[in-house]
């Protein structure tokens, strides 16, 4: 029996072993594709590096178009491993949605958290600096300001109707990274949700390098850059997979993703730089948004650990 | 509801048409790679009455996007009457209800299918417009498509309500009346605008005030803005509404004789 028993156990550590090996290799097959993919459109898009704020509107948007390689090189894995099209439940590719058992909520939190992550992060940048705030500035821009009032309602409506690049991006990173390194682990958390950030914040670095999220004009370029890139990315890795595993869907992990690069904030247009040290001005700023991401993460992980207890 | 999805894709020719507008996208961000605004295609260059140069290789390729929108938004059109009428036609209406589906699943699974094509279609048109504005040098084909990605939106709204008016008839009345109503209603509005042109009042036209409305435009943002979106939003949730109606009025077993 005892021999039974001992010969069950082995084969078990074997077939994980195996298993953990097999996703391992699924894991890298996706990586090698969505970085060599990715890279290189962005090198062949941009092959002079040209920096970001000199590019016309049309060609950082043809650039961003790179947002759409995650989702190809899961598509690829899949085809590749044969792991199959499942789209919604356990080991799926997660693209179906399931409003069943108040899963909607999900989809309103990604459609709100945005809003309250970016006019925290802001409300916090004024704080640090108050010379950022004024009141003044979008007379100074001939804008009508009630518009900056109205822009979160634009940035959740531009957001959820275009989110097929955000899609694209949560559609390799959410629906199949982090499953994948979460398998890995065991089940653990804590551990693949910070690999899969500076994963993710590393596969955004030709883009730092150009200078798309904190410009060109600070200390330590391009490198402080890209690991500011990374601490953004676990912060805002762990909200966005909360969404996913609790939801089922990479959707509203999406429609976050989009809603949040839209901008949903009325504060923005009253926040004038001119004047304020650009280092500063961009500590000031990244930290505002790194302290309201990290309140809502850990919010985010409470509940988590109150749904789950692989945590 | 998945299965349902599929099968509505199927008896479309879905397959068919993914690769026809990939290999259409994938080749049209080729040619523009290749062939930029800024390189030397001396034969396309011309000039205006001022002696301004003109990329004309760059006015021809703003046309694509708005050429593929229109097709795209044919497409829709056709196959909102086609998913209903190859349904009929194969009887799947009746073999569903003998399935154990919610009521509303069928109805819900028609205007998912076309909500799905509509967003794939409108993120479509986004990449074909930035792919046509990247590469252009000539301000009137970025203008062109500026102005493509500024209907763009209110395009589709327009299309989802329509699609949307559309499948209520179509999954309430059935084909033939609801073939009847549209046929009748776009050749009486043809008579109308025809009879207009030949008849009326052609006046009318010389008395608008466009550099006031224009005046309007650029004086209001805050009102322009505002309607963008409400009337943009409008599209979604008439769309929506007429999922509750169909929902309400849909008889699983047929269609109300």
């Amino acid at each position: 029996m005892r021999k039974t028993e001992s010969i069950n156990n082995n084969t078990k550590i074997i077939n994980t072993d195996t298993a953990a090996k097999a996703d391992l290799k699924r894991l890298l097959i996706y990586l090698g594709l969505c970085f060599g993919m990715t890279w290189l459109w962005f090198f062949a898009v941009n092959p002079k590096f040209t920096r970001w704020n000199d590019l016309s509107r049309y060609m950082a948007s043809f650039i961003s178009l790179g947002m759409l390689f995650p989702v190809i090189s899961h598509v690829l894995t899949r085809l590749i491993t044969k792991e199959g099209f499942k789209v919604y439940g356990k080991d799926s590719a997660m693209f179906g949605i399931s409003f069943k058992d108040r899963k909607w909520i999900y989809f309103m939190l990604a459609i709100l958290l945005p809003c309250l992550i970016t006019e925290l992060g802001n409300l916090f940048a004024i704080l640090f600096c108050g010379q950022l705030f004024d009141p003044g500035y979008p007379k100074e821009l001939d804008v009508d300001f009630r518009i900056f009032f109205l822009q979160p309602l634009a940035a959740i409506f531009t957001g959820v109707v275009g989110s097929f690049a955000a899609f694209g991006e949560e559609g390799g990173w959410r629906g199949y990274m982090m499953p994948k390194l979460m398998k890995l682990f065991g089940g653990k958390k804590t551990l693949p949700l910070i690999i899969g950030g500076i994963i993710w914040g590393l596969w955004h670095a030709p883009l730092t390098c150009i200078g798309h999220n904190f410009g060109t004009d600070y200390p330590g370029f391009p490198f402080l850059g890209i690991l500011m890139m990374c601490a953004f990315c676990i912060l805002m890795g762990v909200i966005l997979t909360f969404l996913t595993e609790l939801s089922g869907s990479v959707w509203p992990a999406a429609i976050m993703h989009a809603v949040t690069n839209a901008q949903p904030s009325a504060l923005i247009g009253f926040m004038n730089d001119t004047g304020v040290d650009p280092v500063k001005a961009l500590w000031v700023n990244w930290g505002g948004m790194m302290i309201s991401l990290l309140i809502v993460a850990a919010v985010c992980i409470f509940i988590w650990r109150k749904n789950k207890t692989t945590f | 509801m998945g299965g349902l999805l599929y099968n509505t894709y199927v008896s479309m020719k879905g397959k068919r048409f993914v690769w026809f507008f990939t290999v259409m996208t994938v080749l049209f961000i080729a040619i523009r790679m290749i062939f930029p605004g800024w390189r030397n295609l001396t034969s396309y260059i011309s000039y205006d009455l001022e002696g301004n140069q003109l990329n004309e290789w760059d006015r021809i390729i703003a046309f694509f996007p708005l050429f593929m929108i229109v097709i795209a938004l044919e497409f829709t059109n056709l196959w909102v009457s086609q998913c209903v009428e190859k349904d009929e036609k194969n009887k799947i209406r009746e073999y569903i209800s003998a399935m154990p589906l919610r009521k509303n699943t069928y109805v819900a699974s028609k205007f998912a299918y076309i909500g799905i094509v509509t967003y794939i279609f409108f993120s479509l048109g986004m990449v074909w417009t930035i792919t046509a504005g990247a590469f252009s040098i000539d301000p009137g084909a970025i203008r062109e498509a500026d102005m493509t990605q500024g209907i763009m939106m209110s395009i589709f709204a327009v299309s989802l309500f329509s699609s949307g008016l559309e499948l209520f008839l179509f999954l309430i009345l059935g084909k033939k009346k609801a073939m009847m109503i549209k046929v009748g209603f776009f050749l009486a509005l043809g008579i109308a605008v025809i009879g207009f042109l030949l008849f009326g009042n052609l006046l009318v036209f010389e008395k608008i005030n466009w550099e006031a409305i224009m005046n309007w435009i650029n004086t209001h943002q805050f009102e322009v803005v505002l309607i963008q979106i409400l009337s943009s939003a409008s599209g979604l949730l008439l769309y929506f509404g007429f999922y509750k109606l169909t929902c309400a009025l849909y008889k699983p077993e047929g269609r109300i004789e």
